[in-house]
């Protein structure tokens, strides 16, 4: 498939692009996933629940493949990163607390949770 | 004329029936009513019915969550947050008020287009979320009255064979306890129909092709959940042959079962223990029902997963102590803290690394942070005090390479000793404890004899030794194949390590996932391993086979695959064995 194509499917929700304007304050940061199983479902969740306790609309994108950009609050939206292991994401928000829901979700990403794919 | 079709084997087990097309078309566009009939005459009517149907599946899932097992109710919670997912509500919201779609035609254009855009994608894993979007769009539906609820599939008869395009977790778990397997046109073994259809026992073969569903209803088949085959129309040969296989296996397992709690013992009076490896406590208290001997692998890695600090040294000795108060007396085998590899914490892990598998893991990583080793063996040594002498709580070691690191490991168990037992390095009543390598590292297997001296016991970590003998990265698909465990090159490590545990005296155990293959526990016996630890529902089966062992014939069998060639010769030479 293009990739044009699945930024143009109508899924709402992905209301900021780098030209909207910034509401109080806006930041952005380039994060690794360091997950052997890229961002799955389960970490999805967690970065879900986490982005939904901050006020700032926060937006990813993978650049290692092009993605489009992607609403962090919509667990629909990120999977279609498709970022698995050693992709670079590029994350953004803007609005009051943007720059601790940076912090706090540049952690979760790259993060390297345990998962139980694990074996001696 | 048999026509075999192939797909990738996604959850083993052989069944023999007849063909069942199911044909999810409930969200094909065919289905509405023309749009100029469904107009909604109130939005805001119309939205509170999708809230109302929205709230009725949030309810549904919740109840579905607590009800299963934990495999379903980790899929059953995501769906939940799929399902009030901002971007779902917001579009169904939009087409009801912008477009005027009624509650109906509004959900299954969004969930339509929303599975299309996944389809598409070009990432296996995240291209069979689909089947999750269009499974909660067939709940909100169901919830609307415009979805007959699924019962095609709860009426299927024990030998159907049931094809699908692909199958939904929902709609295999309508399905009935039994019936004789399942052939997906897509899909993957990661998706969740796949694990659920490996936790139910349900053979299953995925991503067949779309000329799966050019097969007519009624056909007799035979799907091969072991090699990803699915027969159709196949000869009485094949026939036997899979029904003789089936019923074997079937039998074999009954007979397994019936006698789990009674010692695995050669037929020439060699016993051997069977213990169970364990992620979570529940494991543990699990372990009874399937006879496990005791615990050989504890991670503890995932006790303490969810923190985001190292867990304190009181909740860790509170949680053992649970744990040993449990073992009546029977071994239990904690792993120290094993981070790295592809393994990490929040709280403990490695600098990012070029080479993770070749970098600060297990041991290595607790040598440069003492403190996480110290509060763990605190914690153990606190929970053995409340124990009898005939309690055994075996400490084990992972990532051991070196004869120093070893040492150095020990130099500070027996501190945290001392400071426990006030100054006393005997230890101050209580379990007896046991420290031991997991041998996963070939330098380790090699010079097992200078480590042995150091330990009370071996486990031989196969998956491990196994990647790092044949330098084959077990996660990278395209050369984890040769990471296997019975090549003659890990063979040889496993004998050399045995060899030296005899001369110490001291057990060895076997803990990778070949210990759950009983076509392989003769030739383990064979070369010297004297306890097996084994995925908790293999240890019926490991007893059993071990029951039929003859020591003599185990040598024999590993003499001769000491000498073979590759892996496949080895895995040749198991199967006559075997038969």
């Amino acid at each position: 498939m293009s990739q044009s194509e699945s930024i143009q499917v109508p899924l709402g929700g992905v209301q900021s692009s780098p030209d909207s304007p910034p509401a109080a304050a806006s930041a952005w940061t380039e994060v690794t996933i360091n997950h052997p199983l890229g961002l799955h479902l389960r970490k999805g969740k967690d970065v879900v629940q986490a982005a939904n306790q901050f006020k700032a609309e926060i937006t990813a994108q993978n650049l290692s493949r092009h993605s489009p950009v992607v609403d962090a609050k919509s667990i629909l939206q990120l999977m279609q990163l498709q970022a698995r292991q050693g992709h670079t994401i590029r994350l953004s928000a803007a609005g009051e607390d943007a720059e601790a829901a940076l912090a706090t979700l540049s952690a979760l990403f790259e993060h390297r949770c345990y998962d139980v794919s694990d074996a001696p | 004329m048999t026509i075999t079709l192939r797909g990738l084997p996604a959850a083993p087990g052989i069944g023999l029936g007849m063909i069942f097309v199911y044909q999810a078309t409930e969200l094909d566009m065919e289905g509405l009513p023309p749009p100029s009939g469904r107009h909604a005459s109130d939005p805001n009517q119309e939205w509170s019915r999708f809230l109302e149907a929205q709230a009725a599946v949030d309810a549904e899932l919740m109840q579905l969550s607590e009800s299963l097992d934990s495999v379903a109710e980790d899929i059953f919670s995501i769906h939940r947050l799929i399902l009030q997912d901002k971007t779902l509500t917001e579009n169904v919201r939009q087409a009801i008020h912008n477009d005027r779609a009624d509650a109906v035609i509004a959900t299954k254009q969004v969930i339509r287009d929303m599975a299309k855009v996944f389809r598409a994608l070009d990432d296996d894993y995240f291209a069979s979320r689909a089947a999750d979007i269009l499974d909660i769009g067939r709940r909100l539906l169901t919830q609307l009255g415009a979805v007959p609820p699924q019962t095609q599939l709860a009426q299927l008869p024990p030998h159907a064979i049931l094809i699908s395009e692909d199958l939904t977790p929902s709609d295999v778990t309508q399905l009935p306890p039994k019936i004789a397997g399942i052939g997906l046109a897509f899909s993957a073994p990661t998706a969740h129909s796949s694990i659920l259809a490996r936790s139910l026992g349900l053979p299953l073969v995925c991503g067949i092709g779309m000329e799966l569903m050019a097969i007519d209803a009624g056909r007799p088949a035979i799907i091969d959940g072991h090699q990803g085959r699915l027969l159709i129309d196949p000869t009485e040969e094949d026939i036997r042959v899979y029904g003789d296989a089936r019923r074997q296996r079937l039998q074999r397992q009954a007979f397994a079962a019936a006698h789990a709690h009674e010692a695995a013992i050669t037929r020439d009076g060699i016993h051997i223990p069977v213990y169970a490896n364990a992620n979570t406590e529940e494991d543990v208290y699990a372990r009874r029902e399937q006879g496990a001997d005791g615990i050989g692998l504890l991670r503890t890695e995932y006790l303490f997963q969810e923190r985001n600090a190292p867990p304190i040294v009181e909740s860790e000795t509170a949680l053992y102590r649970r744990l040993a108060a449990d073992m009546d007396d029977q071994p239990l085998t904690i792993r120290a803290l094993d981070v790295g590899g592809d393994k990490f914490m929040a709280y403990a892990s490695p600098q990012v690394e070029a080479n993770p598998f070749l970098g600060q893991r297990g041991s290595r990583f607790l040598l440069a942070r003492p403190e996480l080793l110290r509060d763990q063996f605190r914690a153990i040594l606190r929970a053995a005090q409340d124990l009898s002498a005939n309690a055994v709580i075996r400490f084990m070691l992972p990532m051991i390479s070196t004869v120093r690191e070893l040492e150095e490991v020990r130099r500070l168990l027996t501190e945290v000793q001392v400071e426990e037992n006030g100054g006393d390095a005997g230890g101050g009543g209580g379990a007896t404890i046991e420290i031991g390598v997991l041998v996963e590292v070939p330098a380790a297997a090699l010079l097992a004899e200078r480590l042995a001296r150091w330990v009370d016991f071996f486990s031989v970590g196969t998956n491990d030794l196994a990647q790092y003998t044949l330098a084959s990265d077990r996660t990278n698909s395209a050369v984890a194949a040769l990471a296997d465990p019975l090549h003659p090159a890990v063979l040889q490590l496993i004998a050399r390590t045995a060899y030296a545990a005899k001369v110490f005296d001291i057990p060895i155990s076997l803990c990778g996932e070949i210990a759950g293959d009983v076509s392989a526990v003769p030739l383990l016996l064979g070369l010297g391993i004297t306890e097996l630890s084994a995925p908790l529902p293999t240890v019926p089966r490991i007893k059993q086979t071990i029951r039929e062992c003859d020591m003599i014939q185990c040598r024999q069998l590993a003499e001769s695959a000491l000498r073979c060639n590759d892996a496949d010769d080895v895995r040749a030479l198991l199967a006559i064995g075997v038969a």
